[in-house]
């Protein structure tokens, strides 16, 4: 036995061919994660006891959750609730307009949404309230001191944290495979299937995820750069 | 239809906490081989050897940017294939120890990173205060370097323990009974899952909870010594 | 003219302010003095409206608010008459010298932007950074911070400008520049509250000195008075702690 090369470069082909389905599933949970693990963020801050404890729990049961499980804790019930729900309000539709990768989609949107709500209150409480403080002694309102004064300060901190969760977003998407869904791992196995050449297979798709992510990293390091321009490294 | 029942989740925990201790087996195994390896990497990356120091960094850099089911299979084919000329008896009916190497080595990377930044993260000026007083550059960097790297990194110990465990849900992949294996097991014979799974996010979310506390726990210890 | 009358705070179960009349005429310097914890910096931020007094009233000029019944609209007008400079400068760290101190009148006062460049400019040029107005704060000495702190206040051209121990997180061989900038301000007639500890300083600028203990003023009067006169147990106490120094 040893490497078959061209059907490793031939695979890395295929499997780069269904790049556009690994982005989408992975791309869509992050931004949806960042607009709701915002809003768990600001619940979380806020004043009120029982949004406080709902948003502390949810992200304390959703980290405690590996991926895969929760990928099939989705897939097993998400179909039944929906059409228990369509059927309960009279919907004219079913369960089946939910496909595998919606599936997949929502399950990362859950885990990247507890991700960003700590990744969001950690890097604004790495701001320091003296900087609110005198937002507000120049006689800002709270809206404008956070915009202006406290988020472009909490992005040198948030942009690494991000890039590393959408990283774990892409690893975690290749578990699609699972639900049948056809992305790059899949893609790169079906290949296999017939040929019975795994390794090469598999190669094939770590080199693809490794691209993705370096790729991910190199731009969150231009980010930080950009976004750390006023921070002064003494020679 | 009946997909969920509370007395057949109630009936299947016991079950399922039996094969905790392999899940937990996976852990530590993971971990004492993967601290061994990180260490040696991290060395080699403080130290800067050259040509090993840029592999590690490669290898830290593959590792982290691949998929860990993907690592275990690439394991599975390929270290056979590897050994094939020297030991040609390895065996695929035995998935644990593919298991075990896939999680060590993938634990490997992330502690050589977290060791590698802890070391780094200690001020240059404990060095001197030790060869002030006299030290030799070994006993400089185990008296006054390393308990101090120690407390950087038990944070970060702390997450990589947790994110550890989370992947070993993958290891049923390959066949192993663990927690996640037990599941498909009671499925096959009963056709009902999601009282399973539900009992597994439960112990994983108890179990990061306390890997969590202990954490925190032995952190405050420590600052309360600085 | 700005008035706190009957001011009381409390975090928990300790009382910071018991109770605290003061009246700061127009132009007047008026400097807190007394042990940490007697409640100085409280009743700066609670002029200020960084902390909520729980009882009292506040005047300044023709604006009086119960600042238990406050609200927002009005705790904004206070805000944006009154400025103040911290002890940790609280400098915007990802603003410029020069963009800090245009930031409040630019989008506060929403002043034209030249317009509010070349005062800032100004501004900056009399604390004496004339040439660091594109410096970051990290790049910038204690000292220099601090000063673009006053110049960030001196902005808005507020009715009373607070210094809270503007002075307390300096080396001393910093301390010097920025009292001189704050004597600069003093002569040119702004209403100042300082809260510090500098001698010297207080007894050369001051109207007035006011000695807080344990919540409530415990004398007040001029600095030849508080410094020279005064028989009060508690104040020759701690002046004779701060002089052993």
């Amino acid at each position: 036995m040893s490497f078959d090369f061209i059907f490793f470069v031939e695979t890395f082909k295929v499997g780069l061919s269904y790049l556009p389905t690994t982005l989408y599933i992975s791309l869509l949970p992050l931004c949806l994660g960042l607009v709701i693990g915002t809003l768990i963020a600001v619940a979380r801050m806020s004043k009120c006891k029982p949004l406080i404890y709902i948003s502390k729990y949810f992200v304390v049961i959703v980290r405690g959750i590996p991926p895969i499980l929760m990928l099939l804790l989705f897939f097993l019930t998400m179909t039944k609730i929906f059409d228990a729900i369509a059927t309960g309000l009279h919907l004219p539709f079913n369960s089946s307009i939910i496909s595998a990768k919606t599936v997949v989609i929502c399950a990362l949107t859950v885990i990247a949404s507890a991700n960003f709500a700590e990744t969001i209150r950690t890097s604004f409480k790495s701001v320091g309230h003296g900087q609110m403080e005198a937002a507000y002694t120049i006689g800002m309102v709270r809206g404008m001191a956070i915009r202006r004064i406290i988020i472009p300060q909490a992005l040198p901190v948030a942009i690494p944290i991000i890039s590393n969760t959408f990283i774990s977003l892409v690893k975690s998407s290749s578990l699609a495979y699972l639900l049948t869904v056809i992305d790059v791992l899949n893609g790169c196995k079906i290949q296999a299937d017939v040929s019975y050449k795994f390794l090469e297979a598999y190669v094939a798709a770590a080199v693809i995820y490794y691209i993705i992510c370096f790729l991910i990293e190199q731009m969150a390091r231009v980010l930080t750069k950009k976004v750390s321009y006023y921070k002064y490294k003494s020679a | 239809m009946d997909i969920f029942s509370f007395s057949r989740m109630i009936e299947y925990f016991p079950k399922l906490i039996k094969c905790l201790p392999v899940t937990l087996y996976i852990v530590i195994m993971a971990m004492v081989f993967g601290t061994i390896l990180g260490v040696i990497i991290a060395l080699l990356r403080i130290y800067k050897i050259p040509v090993l120091n840029q592999l590690s960094a490669f290898y830290i850099s593959f590792i982290r940017g691949t998929p860990i089911n993907i690592q275990l299979f690439i394991v599975y084919f390929g270290v056979p294939m590897l050994l094939s000329g020297i030991y040609p008896q390895i065996n695929r009916a035995e998935p644990m120890l593919f298991v075990i190497i896939t999680y060590a080595l993938n634990n490997a990377a992330f502690f050589a990173e977290l060791i590698r930044a802890a070391v780094t993260g200690v001020d240059f000026g404990q060095n001197e205060a030790g060869y002030s007083i006299g030290m030799t550059k070994l006993q400089t960097f185990f008296r006054i370097t390393v308990p101090q790297a120690f407390r950087i990194a038990i944070p970060d110990i702390g997450n990589t323990m947790i994110n550890l465990l989370k992947n070993t849900a993958l290891a049923y992949t390959l066949g192993i009974i663990d927690l996640m294996g037990e599941v498909v097991v009671i499925g096959s014979t009963t056709r009902h899952t999601l009282e399973g799974y539900i009992n597994v996010a439960i112990i994983y979310i108890i179990l990061s909870v306390l890997l969590e506390r202990c954490f925190l726990m032995i952190e405050r210890k420590l600052n309360v010594r600085a | 003219m700005i008035e706190m009358i009957n001011i009381h705070k409390r975090f928990g179960k300790n009382e910071i302010l018991k109770g605290v009349n003061i009246e700061v005429k127009d132009g007047e310097v008026v400097v807190l003095l007394g042990p940490s914890g007697s409640g100085k910096t409280t009743l700066l931020r609670c002029l200020n409206f960084l902390e909520k007094a729980d009882q009292g009233e506040i005047v300044i000029g023709d604006r009086r608010v119960d600042v238990k019944k406050a609200s927002k609209k009005e705790i904004l007008e206070i805000r944006r008459c009154t400025s103040m400079v911290f002890q940790q400068y609280n400098l915007f760290r990802h603003k410029t010298a020069l963009e800090n101190v245009m930031e409040g009148m630019v989008q506060v006062q929403k002043k034209d932007k030249q317009e509010a460049r070349e005062q800032a400019e100004n501004l900056l040029i009399q604390v004496g950074l004339g040439d660091k107005i594109n410096f970051y704060p990290s790049q910038l000495s204690g000292g220099q911070q601090q000063r673009v702190g006053i110049a960030r206040a001196l902005a808005l051209n507020p009715e009373v400008i607070l210094f809270d121990e503007p002075t307390s997180a300096l080396d001393p061989e910093l301390i010097g520049e920025v009292l001189n900038v704050m004597r600069d301000v003093a002569k040119a007639g702004k209403t100042m509250i300082v809260a510090t500890h500098e001698m010297t300083f207080a007894s050369e600028i001051a109207d007035k000195v006011v000695f807080m203990y344990d919540g409530v003023i415990a004398e007040e009067g001029t600095p030849e008075y508080i410094f020279h006169q005064s028989e009060n147990e508690q104040l020759t106490k701690f002046l004779k702690r701060l002089r052993e120094h």
